[in-house]
């Protein structure tokens, strides 16, 4: 995308006096101030010897988007943090720089339907010539909107790219950048899976009476029809349902259905998520974060309101 | 023509072809020195649009987990601190959109900050002017997470990483005059964000 693009035509030119006042106003900005300022702009030798750490080992984490009620964490005092930043996967899902955008009739066919790409977005993580791997075929995201996606495919997309995905009156998806997962396969008894990344997915009304379930490396979730989004952090899986109940199981490091001989199969009701981690452990419920809530509803009313196309039921 | 740095911070020269592909193989040594070589300039960019180390830290976690998961996509060829840069005006962005980040901002205090508190009290402004100032910074950092993506990048390289327009137009692979039109425009957006102030 040309950078000419985003430029407005309608824009005034700027005067000299203010643009002197603006770039000395950018100047001031943050900059350390003239008094008692003496290495403010370097960081805590402790946070960076940490963070230098963590980037070489590969087990840096992403931090948790700063609460209002929380007080700070001394530097001294920090620990590993493990959730994704939910805030700011909300604003780049709405402002990714939209790299395609297309409705595509559904595919006629007498066989299982496809999947159809409603959406792809980059953002400026995504390298020039990044491709979308589905089912081990490299795809340039500029052919995405032509391309449908079998039931059961595995997708992985580049860093910075991510996608929506439909299949119509039955089921939404949409990943964050940089998602692998598999699209859920067809018939009554659906299987999906996250490998790494976030998924948010809302049924429709086709899709009552089927069965979902969707397995990420500690979680199995199992739906009937609600609105929730599977994200599998490095460390952990993060289940967040905005509209009924999902049944999840935590899947530890040996067993899929078991930990310790024991299955921990527990609900996760509309308005809460539960965090599952390797060990097999998880998290009681808590309020789902503001921001994946209005997430999961932009999904939903994306959904409901998206037009009918030919062979929709 | 290079232009006057207002604000600069930090400079750095670009890391090779050849280590950048051993950081694309996640190479430990040279992911160390990738590490040691651009992180004043992340943590400075952050600091610059943050006006606060914490969130500033935040801001340089943030980018540098995002590279950890996304190095085998970088471009070797390149000169990276632009990307850099974009990825940490995106993340500012994002978090100032976030209502969280909205909330924390207006609940900040500079009691938790020892060197925002040394500096206020040394200037000693009345209320009203901090208040003034404060709100104009305000809508000044909300006027450049509002900018296109690559303004904002642009904004960041020159006044913030302090980069004249001759190297952003090399890091960019565009001409001198262009970088120069675009730095213009970048500003006349900004100020087109901040009209109703006086």
């Amino acid at each position: 995308m040309s950078l000419n693009d985003e430029f407005d035509p309608e824009l005034p030119p700027l005067s000299a006096e203010d643009e002197a006042r603006l770039r000395a106003e950018l100047a001031a900005l943050g900059a350390p101030g003239d008094a008692g300022d003496s290495g403010a702009a370097s960081a805590r030798e402790g946070f960076r010897a940490e963070l230098r750490a963590r980037f070489v080992a590969g087990t840096i984490e992403a931090p948790v988007e700063a609460s209002a009620a929380a007080p700070r964490v001394p530097v001294a005092a920090r620990r590993p943090r493990v959730l994704r930043p939910w805030a700011a996967g909300l604003a780049a899902a709405a402002l990714l720089a939209i790299v395609v955008f297309a409705w595509l009739p559904r595919p006629d066919s007498a066989q299982a339907p496809a999947w159809t790409v409603i959406a792809a977005t980059a953002d400026s993580t995504a390298a020039a010539g990044a491709m979308a791997r589905i089912d081990g075929r490299d795809i340039a995201l500029a052919a995405l909107p032509t391309t449908t996606i079998a039931p059961g495919a595995r997708v992985e997309l580049p860093a910075g790219v991510a996608m929506e995905l439909r299949l119509a009156g039955t089921l939404a998806l949409e990943t964050a950048p940089g998602t692998a997962f598999t699209v859920p396969t067809a018939g009554d008894s659906r299987r999906a899976s996250v490998e790494h990344g976030e998924v948010r997915y809302v049924t429709g009304p086709s899709f009552a009476g089927t069965h979902l379930t969707v397995d990420s490396p500690e979680a199995r979730v199992e739906v009937t029809g609600t609105t929730f989004v599977v994200i599998a952090a490095p460390q952990m899986t993060c289940v967040c349902v905005g509209e009924g109940t999902v049944h999840v199981t935590a899947r530890g490091n040996a067993s899929a259905d078991s930990v310790g001989g024991t299955a921990m199969v527990n609900d996760i009701t509309a308005g809460h998520r539960r965090e599952l981690y390797p060990d097999g452990t998880m998290s009681n419920e808590l309020p789902v974060h503001v921001h994946e809530a209005m997430k999961m509803q932009m999904l939903r009313d994306r959904m409901r309101e998206a037009p009918a196309t030919p062979g929709e039921p | 023509m290079t232009h006057p740095e207002p604000g600069a911070v930090t400079r750095v020269a670009a890391m090779g072809p050849e280590v950048l592909e051993r950081v694309r193989a996640r190479d430990p040594e040279a992911m160390a020195g990738f590490f040691d070589r651009y992180f004043d300039l992340v943590y400075a960019v952050a600091l610059r649009l943050s006006g606060d180390r914490d969130r500033a830290e935040d801001l340089a976690q943030e980018v540098f987990y995002k590279v950890n998961r996304a190095a085998h996509t970088l471009d070797p060829a390149r000169d990276p601190a632009p990307w850099l840069v974009g990825i940490t005006t995106n993340a500012f962005r994002d978090r100032w959109r976030s209502t969280a980040g909205r909330l924390d901002r207006h609940s900040a205090s500079f009691d938790d900050d020892p060197v925002l508190r040394d500096t206020v009290a040394a200037r000693t402004p009345g209320p009203v002017e901090d208040y003034v100032t404060g709100e104009r910074e305000r809508r000044l950092r909300e006027a450049i997470a509002a900018l296109p993506e690559g303004l904002r990048t642009l904004v960041a390289l020159h006044d913030f990483a302090g980069w004249g327009h001759d190297r952003i137009a090399e890091a960019l692979g565009i001409t001198h005059d262009a970088a120069r039109k675009r730095y213009s425009r970048a500003l006349a957006t900004l100020r087109r964000g901040l009209e109703d102030l006086a």
